[in-house]
């Protein structure tokens, strides 16, 4: 414990407050491993060197190609792209390689699928618009993501998925306002969520999922965030839409369930979001309410802001000490 | 607490190093570690009084700017009076949220004051002036980190400011002259800077890191030809200038390291060329520099920065050239062959250093 190394903050505080010369305070830099020694850039220019080699290289074959393009047969295109994610599937089948590795090649194939599908569409002019593009990738990675066990490439699933029904309701479905689309986000993610955690409830190793939930949670908060906030601003000539109340209640659910999971599993991090995320409702609601004089309402909202913020993070601040008290 | 076993630790060691002549406040530095360690409560305690801070500072001047627009002498005192009630206020301050207004407020002061005289018709050129000598005033008063932080930005934006103002693009090498020496000098002697007095210690990192961000934005100027004026020629000019302090720079590593006769002449022929093929370059050789300062001097955020700029730099430099994308492959597949080359001739000498 004493042996550890000294951080560049604290022998700058340290030479702060005494009469330690700049020789010295020099040499403990070098000793603590601050300041780089021979060995140190050895390897950094190895690193470099093979780093850039390869960036180079590839980069120039991309070119290449990208040069090539238009004079390629269809088939050829198609080939490439189609080898390519076989191979990337084959080796994360059957090489002898790490799990994690293998599991980051299965993501990366999962681009080159969508590089597929665009490449397809290019060809063959299809005349399918981004909607069933992502329709299309969704479903083709959707196998693997469950396989795969891997939190990166749910979060990529997600995303697609996110993408989708966004595009759904621009494109070809019916044109749902904000408050709809975004409560249906909303739920959406939140199932998602729901899902991942029953899923892998028997794994040990929990940290992936928690990892993935708490991002897919920050999209989730901003979706319901947005659907109510927009459901709040209408103008005089929009009617409050429907789902206002439906998604003020989700909210109140969903949050005062994440609420009583993060006091029993002593996770801040849901206790930071949702107080952020009603805080947010709560101004554009004080914005709303007092249209007409902005200047008052603005010097009101940033009162208001302050103190919330204040009594939320001291509250945090206290509630982190009870919990974490014998560190 | 686990930063005083460490700091513990570590000035036992300094005693027995250097024995009676050390003398060492010891309550000082444990007040300011505790302080320290106060003021990180966990990132998403931090983020929420950072956005709370923002939220409510916006909030706050567009209150002020509503009321204030018709009236320039007092967007002018107004703004004076916030900046040095920000100044004041943040030397007693501990808190976060306080802190992100403060700092928010004080930055908005600069808009308000330059708003101001700009609607009195001052002239550009005493703008910026005024700006530049409230920044360095601040950098005297106090010693908080952001605040001498956005001071040196200030500065440096009014020093590129008098370039724009005046149409003297020919001065923008003076300014990366300025900015590359001075954030060298600035990485090369540290200790030297650290030990000379407390106040220089405490605004150290503030100031580097300062004009890190600001050669990188000088760089990105140089760099990206949608914010290159059409008007600055000869832009290899800066190229040699950047060159030249990153040769010195690669001096002072090599003298540091101790090194072989001939390992030393292999860095500086290898330097040489890489630096050589930057010529035309600034912006790739600026970032190399940076790269080799950081990393010398183990400065994380520098390193990161520093490579990342590295790599935009260098992929916008090739998205700009002019040559079609055959040639431009031909290029970079030669360059890669090259490195593989470098990389292959030294692999066994790297080798015997990383296991030393």
């Amino acid at each position: 414990m004493e042996n550890q190394r000294a951080t560049r903050k604290q022998i700058h505080i340290i030479s702060r407050y005494s009469n330690w010369h700049a020789a010295g305070i020099k040499r403990t830099l070098r000793e603590e491993g601050i300041y780089a020694d021979k060995a140190k850039w050895a390897k950094f220019i190895d690193v470099a060197l093979l780093g850039l080699g390869i960036a180079f290289a590839v980069a120039g074959i991309i070119f290449f190609f990208a040069f090539n393009w238009h004079n390629l047969h269809k088939f050829a295109k198609l080939g490439i792209v189609q080898g390519l994610v076989i191979t990337g599937v084959l080796v994360s089948l059957f090489a002898n390689l790490k799990p994690v590795v293998k599991k980051l090649i299965l993501t990366g194939v999962s681009f080159l699928v969508g590089l597929l599908f665009a490449v397809f569409g290019q060809i063959y002019q299809t005349g399918a618009g981004t909607y069933d593009f992502f329709l299309g990738w969704s479903v083709f990675i959707f196998i693997w993501a469950i396989v795969a066990e891997f939190a990166p490439l749910w979060l990529v699933l997600t995303l697609l998925i996110n993408t989708t029904i966004v595009l759904y309701s621009e494109q070809v479905g019916p044109s749902w306002s904000a408050t709809t689309l975004c409560l249906i986000l909303f739920a959406l993610n939140v199932a998602i969520i729901a899902l991942a955690q029953w899923f892998y409830r028997n794994y040990a190793d929990k940290v992936p999922v928690i990892l993935f939930s708490k991002i897919v949670a920050l999209a989730a908060a901003g979706c319901i965030t947005i659907s109510i906030v927009s459901g709040i601003s209408v103008n005089y000539y929009q009617a409050t839409p429907d789902t206002l109340w439906p998604a003020l209640l989700s909210m109140v659910l969903v949050y005062g369930f994440a609420a009583n999971y993060s006091v029993r599993n002593k996770s801040l991090y849901y206790l930071c979001i949702i107080p952020l995320s009603i805080i947010i409702i709560i101004t554009s609601w004080i914005m709303n309410l007092f249209r007409e004089d902005s200047g008052g309402t603005f010097f009101l909202i940033a009162i208001f802001v302050v103190f919330s913020i204040t009594v939320l993070v001291n509250t945090l601040i206290t509630l982190n000490k009870t919990w974490h008290a014998n560190q | 607490m686990q930063t005083n076993n460490h700091t513990d630790g570590l000035i036992e060691r300094l005693s027995e190093l250097h024995g009676e002549e050390l003398a060492i406040n010891r309550e000082a530095i444990d007040k300011e570690l505790a302080a320290d360690a106060e003021a990180y409560q966990g990132l998403g305690i931090k983020l929420l009084s950072i956005g709370g801070g923002l939220l409510a500072t916006f909030f706050f001047l567009g209150f002020v700017g509503l009321v204030l627009t018709q009236a320039s002498e007092a967007s002018i005192f107004v703004g004076l009076l916030i900046m040095a009630g920000a100044i004041w206020l943040n030397k007693t301050s501990t808190n976060t949220i306080l802190d992100t207004v403060l700092i928010s407020s004080y930055l908005a002061s600069f808009g308000m004051i330059a708003f101001g005289m700009v609607q009195l018709h001052v002239d550009a050129n005493a703008i910026a002036t005024v700006l530049l000598i409230l920044a360095v005033i601040t950098c005297v008063v106090t010693s908080g980190y952001m605040h001498n932080f956005f001071s040196v930005l200030v500065a440096s934006g009014c020093l590129f400011a008098f370039v724009l103002i005046n149409d003297a693009y020919e001065i923008t090498h003076l300014l990366t002259l300025l900015l590359a020496w001075s954030y060298a000098w600035m990485c090369l002697n540290e200790t030297d800077l650290i030990a000379q007095n407390p106040q220089l210690n405490a605004r150290y990192m503030a100031l580097r890191n300062g004009l890190l961000f600001s050669f990188i934005a000088i760089l990105a100027y140089l760099g990206v030809a949608d914010f290159r004026s059409s008007s600055l020629q000869d832009n290899f000019i800066s190229g040699l200038i950047i060159i030249a302090v990153t040769a010195f720079v690669l001096y002072a590593i090599v003298r540091a390291l101790a090194l072989r006769a001939k390992d030393k002449l292999m860095v500086y022929v290898l330097g040489g060329i890489l630096l050589a093929s930057t010529v035309f370059a600034p912006a790739i050789c600026g970032a190399l520099l940076i790269v080799f300062l950081s990393f010398h001097t183990g400065h994380r955020t520098g390193i990161a920065a520093g490579l990342v700029a590295l790599v935009y730099f260098t992929g916008q430099y090739y998205y700009d050239l002019s040559y079609t994308l055959l040639i431009k492959s031909e290029i970079m597949m030669a360059s890669g062959a090259l490195f593989f080359l470098a990389w292959f001739i030294l692999k066994k000498q790297l080798k015997r250093y990383e296991q030393n």
